[in-house]
């Protein structure tokens, strides 16, 4: 039997790994203290920062590496992309292509990754060689480094609009916009890990490490805060990490009322990356939730479109086909249902459908092998359809798929495969390769930055609208599902008819339609209410005839079984009849919902239901 | 006598730290750069960290953190990552042993050089991998088995 200690025992005296000598190991000691000696000089503002935190305020610095941003207000290219699919960036060797349907733009940036398009698609951010500094691009491919070059430790771009955060790697965190105005959030003198934007971008959340940064990582404790921005408002203290760790942040809550983080323990990546415990933290208090050992990336955190519910990819180990599995949960909960999955297997990477009906994910086997060449070609694509929570594989199989994402219809996903990226038709089956030369796939997603993958990036832009109504008559035929923009829209602002159907204190958001017939008529489209943070807080979609029991839709008016009563309306109702295959819109007068319970809606009914809200 | 204990525990640890870092990641010049940065803060802060109840195994996180945090910021990760070390030159005594240990999945790989290169127990390596006990221990014997029937192989060849 081999004696391991004794075997060990030659690698302990010896090393291939020069020393630098004690007198430079010594030398640098005495650097490191120097440092640490002017920081905590210098830094009256540290102290007035801890001080301000003790009541639930930060001071700021001022004093942060002046930026060099002066790139002009380009406008989005109004080309529509085929198939409305928007407008895509991916990251090839030789650096970033723009494509958006009838112009490819190339950026020449060797080395370019973590790519993101801002929220209104006016400015793609991308991080470039080994200094990770950050660039910004317009579509046309102008682009231009951002903070003078100077290295950069993270970036989110708002939900909104084009505003970003940045954290430099001199420390701090800025708000800054592609214009060039920038305002301080934390100085530099402290580290920032990371950052998380509300969803309705008017406050970030972020981890801030105390006492400066100065400090070794296992002296420092982290702090997360909220707050407003822009503007001065104060920060808010919502956690704080044990002492000596750090907090990783995941994401907010959709409705902006609690937060998904990571305790990170001394600060240590290497125990980050093999997982960490992911906690869902109300910000009115009570208890953390934990949800399991998840790896600490927003990529574990899939949240559905009406803002409910979040699949989670929980299990540890570095590497994804380790041990991953998907769990459903409502939000800020941990009663959790996972999603099935074969023994042996992995589930990674959900992404939901606009409808929230249906999550896309990797499914691949399990194992302890990095190696992408090994795993790739075990994956395949699965759907989980929510509703009855059945999981079937994509047919025909696609293997080697990595990062799939559902368009703005929901009616293609685009996934890579290799080093190119796929457009696959869900209602035909067809693939069509919309980009080759990707950076491939990597097995490893800690170590390197959020957003290292995928190596693509994509704005989605809802499809061309069709051609303006022409009548109504025409679309009364058993089977389709009719609105018009317009009624929808009025329908929408209707108050809810019925008390309970929506909460109190929703305001109506935007009304997006996302899918015409070959009249111009509205046969998907999504409506969207607003919480008082200005937040989607609900959502309801048309729910093609696959869903069975489909709850929706509209001005709160959802017909199901059991459900009597009597609505009294003057504006026009958008119907939806449960296991049936048509909604209709009807106009305002009392309406017994019983009588539409008897089989659903009748012919005729559709046909004086569509005629009275001619446009 | 600080300034002795500190040369005293350099002269003994770094060997052994920099083969741990090398057996982990494979980088000689970040793993050089990783080992003097966590010396130079060891004693940078030597009062405190003399007191630690095992200072090897903070030297090792201290180590680790800084080649990560310097590979995340200089996106060389998949240079840097914890694969097989490349090209170590160990001494003649130790070819075997680096083979063997490099031939070991990652998590062994990396259980194994904190069990015998650093002499963290169970309980240690644990918390320093972020996973549990019984998972370390299943490594670890997991490890043991593979190295012995390695090592084993090659005492036969040699010996014929």
């Amino acid at each position: 039997m081999i004696d391991l200690e004794h075997v060990f025992d030659s690698l302990r005296d010896h090393s291939p790994v020069a020393s630098a000598g004690l007198g430079s190991i010594t030398e640098r000691a005495r650097r490191i203290r120097r440092r640490t000696a002017a920081r905590w000089a210098s830094a009256g503002l540290a102290a007035a920062a801890v001080l301000g935190v003790a009541v639930g305020v930060v001071t700021t610095s001022s004093s942060r590496p002046t930026h060099v941003v002066s790139l002009p207000p380009t406008p989005v290219p109004s080309t529509p992309a085929p198939g409305g699919l928007g407008r895509l960036a991916v990251a090839t060797p030789s650096g970033v292509d723009i494509i958006d349907g009838q112009h490819r733009v190339h950026i020449a940036a060797p080395g370019a990754w973590g790519l993101a398009w801002s929220a209104d698609g006016s400015t793609l951010a991308y991080r470039q060689g080994q200094s990770g500094n950050l660039w910004l691009a317009t579509p046309d491919g102008r682009s231009q480094p951002l903070l003078r070059g100077t290295p950069i430790d993270g970036f989110a771009w708002s939900p909104a609009g084009a505003t970003i955060a940045v954290e430099p790697g001199s420390g701090g965190l800025s708000i800054d916009t592609p214009a060039g105005q920038v305002t301080p959030l934390v100085g530099p003198d402290f580290f920032v890990s990371s950052v998380a934007w509300s969803p309705d971008g008017r406050a970030i959340a972020y981890a801030q490490s105390f006492p400066a940064q100065s400090a070794g990582p296992a002296a420092r404790t982290d702090r997360v805060y909220t707050r407003p921005v822009p503007g001065a408002g104060a920060a808010t203290l919502v956690y704080t990490a044990p002492a000596g760790d750090g907090a990783l942040l995941g994401a907010w809550w959709p409705n902006a009322r609690g937060l998904y983080l990571w305790p990170d323990p001394l600060h240590s990546s290497s125990i980050a990356a093999d997982g960490l415990d992911l906690l869902s933290v109300p910000f009115a208090g009570g208890a953390a939730v934990d949800l399991g050992t998840t790896l600490p990336t927003p990529r574990s955190l899939a949240f559905s479109p009406d803002g409910s519910q979040v699949m989670v990819m929980t299990g540890g180990w570095r590497f994804i086909n380790q041990a991953k599995a998907l769990e459903l949960c409502p939000v800020g909960s941990n009663a959790c249902t996972a999603v099935p999955q074969p023994a042996g297997s992995v589930a990674v990477e959900p992404a939901w459908s606009p409808d929230g009906m249906t999550v896309a994910f990797v499914g691949g086997a399990a194992s302890d092998n990095p190696d992408p060449s090994r795993w790739l070609p075990t994956t395949a694509l699965y759907i989980d359809d929510v509703r009855s929570g059945t999981v079937r594989q994509l047919q025909p199989p696609l293997h080697g798929v990595t990062d799939p994402e559902f368009s703005a219809d929901g009616r293609d996903v685009l996934y890579q495969q290799g080093t190119g990226l796929w457009e696959l038709d869900l209602t035909t089956g067809t693939t069509v390769r919309l980009a080759d030369g990707l950076s491939p796939p990597m097995t490893q997603w800690m170590g390197v930055e959020p957003g290292a993958n995928p190596a693509y990036a994509w704005h989605r832009s809802p499809p061309t609208p069709g051609p303006a109504p022409t009548a109504t008559a025409a679309s009364t035929q058993t089977g389709a599902r009719i609105a018009t923009l317009a009624a929808l829209r009025q329908a929408a602002a209707t108050p809810p008819l019925l008390p309970g159907w929506l909460p109190a204190g929703l305001a109506l958001g935007p009304i997006q339609a996302w899918r015409y017939d070959d009249r111009g008529r509205v046969t998907a489209f999504t409506i969207t209410y607003l919480n008082a943070h200005h937040a989607p807080a609900l959502q309801f979609y048309e729910a093609p005839a696959s869903y069975p029991n489909a709850r929706y839709v509209g001005a709160a008016v959802v017909i199901r079984p059991g459900l009597t009563g009597t609505y009294n309306s003057s504006l026009p109702v958008l119907w939806w009849v449960e296991n049936s295959t048509y909604c209709a819109i009807q106009a305002g007068g009392p309406v017994p919902i019983a009588t539409r319970l008897a089989g659903g809606a009748t012919q005729d009914e559709i046909v004086r239901v569509a005629a009275s809200v001619s446009p | 006598m600080d300034d002795a204990d500190f040369a005293e525990w350099y002269a003994a640890f770094h060997p052994r730290l920099a083969n741990a870092l090398l057996l982990v990641s494979g980088d000689r010049d970040a793993v050089a750069e990783a080992a003097d940065e966590a010396f130079a803060r060891a004693l940078a802060a030597w009062r405190r960290v003399r007191a630690m109840a095992n200072r090897d195994g903070w030297a090792y996180r201290v180590a680790v953190n800084v080649l990560r945090h310097r590979a995340r910021r200089a996106h060389r990760e998949r240079q840097v990552s914890f694969g097989p070390s490349a090209d170590p030159e160990p001494s003649t005594v130790a070819v075997d042993v680096w083979a063997a240990v490099s031939g070991l999945p990652l998590r062994q790989r990396e259980a194994i050089v904190l069990r015998y290169l650093i002499d963290l127990d169970e309980a240690e390596i644990a918390r320093a991998m972020g996973v549990t006990r019984s998972t370390v221990s299943s490594a670890l014997t997991d490890a043991r088995r593979h190295l012995a029937d390695v090592l084993a192989g090659d005492e036969e060849e040699a010996g014929r």
